[in-house]
């Protein structure tokens, strides 16, 4: 079952409260209406039964009956009772006058007129303080209950219309919550989905949804503010996952990285080549001035490697003295031998040391084409081996 | 015409009720109440000026309404005097007359002798009701019926209830 919306609850609950107020305000009325409306009959067919009896005071006290009918016909055409009796002290009927109305009037009428008028009125006629018989009235009832059918017809259609503009007036009024919770729904769905940190809820008329928005506003602020941290803090730690922290230069991983991919490139693979490099007086400069001259020297070697490989280039710190350069744009091995020795006449300056000593960085270079071998692996193997082999060629020829 | 045949008629009437009413002296006829209920509802319905006690009203012997007296039916709101003649009636002081056999022309003579006394006209032989008393009954009419001659009333110095005069039935109306 699908979830009801905002405005849909909110009409639901007004529709609820309108239907139940207008249906207790409709009985409420009918009844009170239907029992003023009961006595307001009663009491005026008292009132008439009264005025006969004293318009047939005379015709009693000289027992005229023609005189009576007369006095009963002549009112009972205006339509006020349906039929009336004057009877003396004895019982005996003096007159009788019935209407002409037609008796097969519906049942709902007849219950109406049986519930407003169960008796007939029956009113003493005096003379002088005795009682000389009495008028027995049957109200009019058509009239009645005409009246109760229409005014019931009123009151119903009033409410019913004044449901209607209370239903709309309420939609109207809803409208702007309805609005001002989708404002914020929707901010807050473009930053759930488009990662928009930057959306700001507009300020809002109603208190506590402008509370809400206030908080939500704030708690943007916050994420946003987390989030450019961590951007900036993914980048540092990419930086220092990928780079060596002493020299700057890239390190293992992302040296790994870039045999991977230029392995499997093959149009990068054509002309590209690989050299390791290994120092071959490292521990010895070590050892005769620390770790700290020794890492200077790392440091002076690897800008000077940094500077060789330019924007063409890249090299690598692969760990201790151990560097690597992925050179690109090689196509023959004449073409890579020209590069090395480029490179060995950058590394053969001296490097100045902290105390105003000078020593060289003597390197051993191994080299291999990328074209010439299948898999990154084999492509290493290769420049790993050709590196040791200069590298026991130089430990003959210097001892 | 019509004049002599209602005479005829009434005659007859008379004829018919007179050898009755000797052969029964004691019963009470329908009529006698109704005579004497108009009576006293017209006598309800009068206001004398200045009266505070019940009217006194000379009932000629010579009327139905004495014999209805004595035999006292139900008791009366006035008091009843009943007299033998003209000279008796002038010296009872009374607020109302009743004529029994009188002619008009008797009666207006003895009204004019009691000016200007307020006085309460009651005939039941003067059927035609043209001239003399002011309320003439119909005593021989079932029911009982009584005419009014509003001349003599407006002479008469009594307020009659306007009711009453719509209740009479005049002759020449019906």
């Amino acid at each position: 079952m699908p979830r009801p919306t905002f405005k849909r609850t909110l009409r639901r609950i007004s529709m609820i409260s309108v239907v139940i107020t207008m249906i207790i305000a409709w009985l409420i009325l009918s009844v009170s209406s239907m029992m003023t409306l009961k006595q307001y009959a009663q009491n005026n067919l008292r009132l008439l039964s009264v005025s006969i009896s004293h318009s047939l005071e005379a015709p009693m006290v000289f027992r005229d009956g023609p005189a009576a009918y007369d006095t009963l016909a002549m009112l009972g055409k205006q339509g006020q009772f349906s039929s009336a009796q004057v009877v003396d002290s004895s019982g005996v009927i003096i007159a009788d006058w019935s209407g002409s109305a037609d008796n097969n009037r519906d049942m709902m009428g007849g219950l109406v007129s049986k519930w407003v008028f169960p008796t007939p009125v029956i009113q003493s006629i005096y003379h002088d303080g005795k009682t000389l018989g009495e008028i027995h009235l049957t109200a009019m009832d058509d009239i009645i209950t005409h009246f109760v059918w229409t005014s019931l017809g009123v009151l119903t259609a009033c409410l019913i219309l004044a449901s209607f503009i209370s239903l709309s007036i309420t939609r109207y009024l809803h409208k702007g919550m309805v609005d001002a919770l989708n404002n914020i729904t929707e901010v807050a769905h473009d930053v759930q989905t488009n990662r928009n940190f930057s959306r700001r809820v507009s300020a809002e008329r109603i208190e506590e949804f402008h509370l809400f928005a206030q908080d939500f506003n704030t708690l943007l602020d916050e994420m946003e503010t987390w989030q450019t941290q961590l951007q900036r803090k993914n980048a540092s730690l990419l930086i220092s996952a990928t780079h060596d922290p002493l020299t700057g230069l890239a390190n293992r991983t992302a040296f790994h990285q870039a045999v991977e991919s230029m392995m499997n490139d093959r149009s990068r693979k054509i002309d590209a080549a690989l050299l390791f490099m290994d120092g071959d007086n490292f521990k010895h400069i070590n050892d005769t001035w620390g770790h700290a001259v020794g890492d200077r020297v790392l440091v002076e070697v690897a800008s000077r490697l940094r500077a060789f490989a330019g924007d063409t280039h890249c090299a690598y710190r692969l760990g201790g003295d151990e560097f690597a350069i992925l050179l690109t744009g090689v196509n023959a091995t004449d073409d890579l031998l020209a590069l090395i020795q480029s490179l060995r006449h950058a590394l053969l300056p001296p490097i100045l040391l902290n105390n105003g000593e000078t020593t060289t960085m003597s390197m051993s270079i191994g080299y291999a084409l990328a074209k010439c071998t299948a898999t990154p692996e084999s492509l290493m193997e290769v420049a790993d081996q050709n590196m040791y082999l200069e590298k026991n060629k130089r430990r003959l020829a210097f001892g | 015409m019509p004049v002599l045949h209602f005479r005829a008629f009434c005659f007859a009437l008379m004829m018919v009720a007179i050898p009755s009413l000797a052969d029964l002296p004691s019963p009470v006829s329908n009529n006698d109440e109704a005579v004497q209920r108009i009576v006293s509802g017209i006598i309800s319905y009068t206001r004398w000026p200045k009266l505070l006690a019940p009217p006194r009203i000379c009932i000629f012997s010579s009327s139905r309404m004495a014999k209805i007296i004595e035999k006292n039916i139900t008791p009366l709101s006035f008091t009843p005097v009943i007299v033998e003649n003209n000279e008796e009636t002038l010296t009872s002081n009374c607020d109302g007359i009743y004529f029994g056999s009188e002619s008009p022309e008797e009666q207006m003579k003895l009204i004019a002798a009691y000016q200007p006394r307020p006085l309460l006209l009651i005939a039941e032989q003067n059927t035609q009701c043209v001239t003399g008393s002011s309320f003439c009954l119909n005593i021989n009419a079932t029911p009982v019926t009584f005419a009014v001659n509003l001349d003599s009333l407006s002479r008469s110095g009594v307020r009659v209830n306007p009711e009453v005069l719509m209740l009479a039935r005049n002759t020449h109306h019906d």
